[in-house]
């Protein structure tokens, strides 16, 4: 086949792409429904992410090494569930911050860093021109391939056809990527081809992969059967000897960060996503294309080593095999398909690259003088198209260099991985600024220097070996140094290039990201961005973007900077519709702060967020939040939450008074109905006796004839009952006077021992009347207590005489027992009476109770001894308390305070007492 | 709840495509005329994207919009 109709054949397919891209551009602004705004198209077009490559490059790679190509398309799949915490934040983040490009988003995310800008951009240019540089290498070598030449390059630029081709694919990509500036950067007509194309190196693809498989042999049974009778072949079977465990791990890793973070792959999945929806279908349908497309890949990479053998380069088995078997129509279509996938990187790659070159290079640059602002100011928008297209002719021109220089020598797959690890070092910076605040600018900043240049060191340094550095550097390392060995670093042998760079660079990136991050404290504006990347979907729920911004600008400012970008129509367009919306006041000359805030976020858009930054400030009079006022409106939140917590603390409060009062309150009317039981009690008491009394002295009244013995015992009767009375009365008086504090106690150091001694002494004829012995028990040391003797000892005897009343005649001794601790004194007084029954052990101390269940009723006493004597052993401090059950006795404790002064009583003398 | 099924989708199939359990089945025999490694490799990825479809198609059906968003 000769090169005018292979020629032309290109030419037609590009005229197609650009009649796909004008219609789907022109529908979308007719209808307002776009042709884009589609999940197959979505998923479609980022199937961007299989290039040349994938195209050429897989069967080149499955033929020597077996399965190992197919890391770089399960590391993809293997994220993508992920896609769902990962992608869609990235997507909302951009959406609403107007973020049109992978250095933005890091620029954006750390301070609107403008280094950090710069510093990803130069980078990407790096990484990516290589990877450029195999497209032309790939579509130059199918060239070659169909007109049957062995391809050389050319002398003279002009003569190399690769070098045409470079043009040619710059003048395309200059039309589809630059037509217009866009706020939002989106390309509808690009997305759209991109599409088209992934459809069409899908269908090519397959279709010669099926003619391989089911024409030229027998089915995939028959080609690997036919290949495992070739040793060299059937080694590939398995993982080749060279595999170490981690290879694969690291080129699924770096491939699975390569798909999210090579520029291309952020340009068709964040920037130009219409609704995040669709990645519910592209996050199966993608993975479904990867597989689909790499179905025959290793029948075609054995069919094509059991049909071709050497005589053919393995990374052109997808043209040659259809050719070599007369099938001219498909080899066109495998060439076709090949060139769509090479156009299609090329295109989008070279867009995205190019607008982060005007945003973040050149633009923020410019910005600050004022030569060009004098020059250009008026008009930067067709001033900023031009820069990107000249961008892009100078982005092709450096890969046709670098594939003129070193490419050619290089397998597509080595050069395409090369790539891969250079976009994989934004994972840290874009990763930990995604989830964790506390990334800062410094962090990301390291991360990314250290690490690239790492990468610059292991992968791209070897490169250079045989044209720039003597070959020694890859066998003894630089200067004889062996652990600096590029490949080998720190003796590192395990692993193969890729995985080698990848495991290195990685690793020091994320310890620096870490280490920067932590290392000094948070700056203010870092935070505020922080925030709105970690938090994105809390905020985004609540409606409300939080904008730190202050200052003052005039709105005929704002105007006017739209107005220079955008035009005045559109400009006035976005004012009208975001007053509208948000119901600002337009009859302040001051443009309110959220409306510039919209502004910036839309000059974002056409010129990055730095630039936009610079721009906005320009107008603005701005004040820069200081730490001081942060602090002063966190302080004020504070406040008020102080001032909350106090307001609770009052109610509780309030509450537990009300409880007080009401116990108090309902305590009072226990004692108010205490008062009146007491009151009937004591009159029941007295008309007791009294009416006995009465009665009998009536008798003795009307009947004067009694004989002397009963009048006897009747006066007997009578005295008794007086007595009785007396004692009565005399009790509730006194009763009374301890009560009310009117009878204070009158202390005086005595022995207990003593004291004990006589309350028993005294009641002994009364026990001696009931045939009962009162045993004492006391310790040799006399026990001295400041107490009033009188009330103590009127408490003894009552106890006493209690134990003694309520022991059967004839019965067991009654117990008196004294002892002492260190600080208290013990007077137990044991019965082995009748027993009360716990249920009563409180109330037999309540005034005029006696216990019922003992069976005697009104037994002598008055019913108030226990209470007097409760309320005077309280009144020395002491306890007075009862253990008993019925039929078993009763033991009444007395525990009284000993005086902890006695110490210092009985040693006055000591000179050192103070 | 989404994205948790879906993480541990991803964490799955990770320890299933890659060392050491890959190595179980890194020998030259051929299984129903194809490489055991390659059957393996190739089988599992399709079945990764068979269950990614449900799991994303079930909860989708089912899950408030805005539940994913924390």
């Amino acid at each position: 086949m000769t090169s005018l109709p292979l020629i032309l054949c290109s030419l037609l397919y590009l005229a197609v792409l650009f009649i796909i891209a004008d219609r789907a551009e022109r529908r979308g602004s007719a209808t307002g429904r776009s042709v884009v705004s589609n999940p197959y198209v979505y998923a479609l077009s980022l199937a961007v992410y299989c290039t040349a490559w994938t195209f050429f490059g897989s069967v080149g790679k499955a033929a020597s090494e077996g399965i190992e190509f197919l890391a770089v398309y399960i590391g993809p799949t293997l994220t993508a569930p992920l896609w769902w915490l990962l992608l869609r934040k990235m997507i909302r983040i951009c959406k609403q911050q107007g973020i049109t490009s992978i250095a933005d988003f890091i620029s954006a995310r750390y301070g609107k860093s403008r280094g950090l800008g710069v510093l990803v951009t130069l980078f990407c240019i790096v990484g990516i021109i290589p990877y450029m540089s195999i497209q032309i290498k790939a579509v130059a070598g199918s060239f070659a391939t169909l007109t049957g030449q062995t391809y050389t390059p050319g002398s003279l630029f002009l003569s190399d056809r690769a070098f045409l081709l470079t043009l040619l694919l710059a003048v395309f990509a200059i039309l589809f990527g630059t037509r217009k500036l866009e706020a939002t950067e989106r390309h509808e007509g690009m997305v759209a081809t991109i599409a088209f194309e992934s459809l069409v190196k899908l269908v090519a693809f397959v279709a010669v992969g099926a003619f391989v498989t089911f024409g030229l042999f027998d089915g995939p049974g028959d080609i690997f059967g036919r290949a495992a009778r070739v040793p060299a072949l059937r080694e590939t079977f398995q993982f080749g000897p060279g595999h170490s465990a981690g290879d694969w791990f690291w080129q699924c890793l770096i491939s699975g960060f390569a798909m999210l973070f090579l520029p291309r792959q952020f340009q068709v999945a964040v920037v130009e996503n219409v609704d995040e929806k669709h990645l519910n279908k592209a996050m199966w349908l993608f993975p479904l294309y990867l597989f689909i497309i790499n179905l025959f890949v290793l029948p075609m990479a054995f069919g094509g080593q059991l049909l071709l053998g050497s005589s053919a380069n393995t990374d052109e088995y997808v043209v040659s095999l259809p050719l070599r078997n007369g099938q001219l129509g498909l080899a066109v279509l495998a060439y076709l398909g090949g060139f769509s996938a090479a156009t299609s990187m090329i295109i989008v790659e070279t867009t995205a690259l190019s607008v982060m070159i005007s945003n973040n290079l050149l633009m923020p640059l410019l910005l600050t003088r004022v030569r060009w602002q004098a020059r250009w100011g008026m008009r930067p928008g067709p001033f900023v198209l031009n820069v990107r297209r000249l961008a892009i002719l100078g982005l092709l021109l450096l890969a046709y260099l670098y594939y003129r220089i070193i490419a050619n020598r290089l397998s597509l797959v080595s050069v395409g991985m090369i790539s891969f690890s250079a976009v994989a070092q934004f994972a840290p910076a874009i990763i930990g600024g995604l989830f964790w605040k506390r990334g800062t600018r410094t962090g990301a900043r390291l991360g990314l220097l250290i690490g690239s240049s790492i990468w610059f060191y292991t992968l791209i340094l070897p490169t250079l070996v045989p044209t720039v550095f003597p070959q020694r550097l890859l066998t003894d390392g630089p200067f004889g140094i062996g652990f600096l060995n590029p490949q080998h670093l720190f003796g590192l042998t395990q692993y193969d290039p890729i995985s080698h760079s990848a495991f290195w660079s990685l690793l020091i990136n994320t310890g620096f990201y870490v280490w920067g991050s932590l290392r000094q404290p948070v700056q203010v504006t870092d935070n505020n961005q922080a925030m709105l990347f970690v938090d994105v979907f809390r905020i985004n729920r609540s409606r409300d973007i939080p904008i730190v911004w202050k200052g003052t600008s005039l709105l005929t400012d704002i105007r006017g900077l739209l107005a220079t970008f955008f035009g005045g129509q559109r400009a006035d367009y976005i004012l009208d519709r975001y007053t509208r919306r948000h119901h600002l006041d337009t009859s302040q000359p001051f443009a309110d702060p959220r409306l510039v805030a919209h502004a910036e976020r839309l000059l974002t858009g056409a010129v990055g967020a730095a630039s936009a930054r610079i721009l906005v400030a320009s107008v603005a009079k701005e004040e820069p939040i200081t730490a001081d006022e942060v602090i002063q409106i966190l302080k004020s939140s504070q406040t008020l939450l102080a001032a909350n917590r106090q307001l609770t603390r009052q109610s509780a409060e309030l509450q537990q008074l009300t409880r007080q009062l009401s116990d108090a309150n309902e305590l009072l009317k226990t004692a108010d109905q205490q008062k009146d039981e007491f009151l009937s009690t004591v009159t029941h008491e007295i008309r007791t006796p009294i009416t006995s009394i009465r009665a009998l002295t009536e008798i003795l009244y009307d009947d004067p004839d009694l004989d002397t013995s009963t009048r006897q015992r009747f006066l007997n009767t009578i005295m008794r009952e007086s007595e009785r009375l007396t004692r009565l009365i005399n009790q509730v008086l006194e009763l009374e006077r301890i009560e009310s504090g009117r009878a204070p106690l009158q202390r005086s150091m005595v022995s207990l021992n003593e004291l004990v001694k006589e309350a028993a002494d005294s009641l002994r004829p009364l026990a001696t009347d009931k045939h009962l012995l009162i045993k004492t028990r006391f310790p040799l040391e006399p026990i001295r207590i400041s107490v009033d003797r009188d009330r103590l000892m009127q408490v003894l005897i009552n106890l006493i005489s209690n134990a003694v009343k309520f022991s059967p005649d004839h019965g067991k001794s009654v117990e008196v027992n004294l002892f002492s601790s260190a600080d208290t004194c013990t007077v137990q007084v044991i019965d082995r009476g009748v027993g009360i029954d716990p249920a009563y052990h409180d109330q037999i101390f309540e005034k005029f109770y006696q216990a019922q269940a003992n069976g005697v009723r009104k037994p002598k006493g008055s019913g108030l001894g226990l209470t007097i004597s409760r309320t005077l052993i309280d009144l020395h401090g002491g306890r007075l308390t009862v253990d008993s059950n019925p039929g078993r006795g009763s033991t009444f404790t007395i525990l009284l305070p000993l005086p902890q002064s006695e110490l210092v009583d009985t040693s006055p003398a000591t000179p050192y007492t103070v | 709840m989404k994205s948790v099924r879906l993480l541990l989708l991803s964490v799955l199939f990770i320890v299933l495509l890659n060392e050491p359990i890959i190595t179980l089945v890194d020998h030259a025999v051929l299984v129903l005329g194809i490489p055991v490694l390659y059957l393996y490799v190739m089988g599992s990825w399709a079945l990764l994207i068979g269950l990614l479809a449900y799991v994303i198609h079930r909860t989708t059906a089912t899950d408030d919009p805005l539940s994913d968003d924390d």
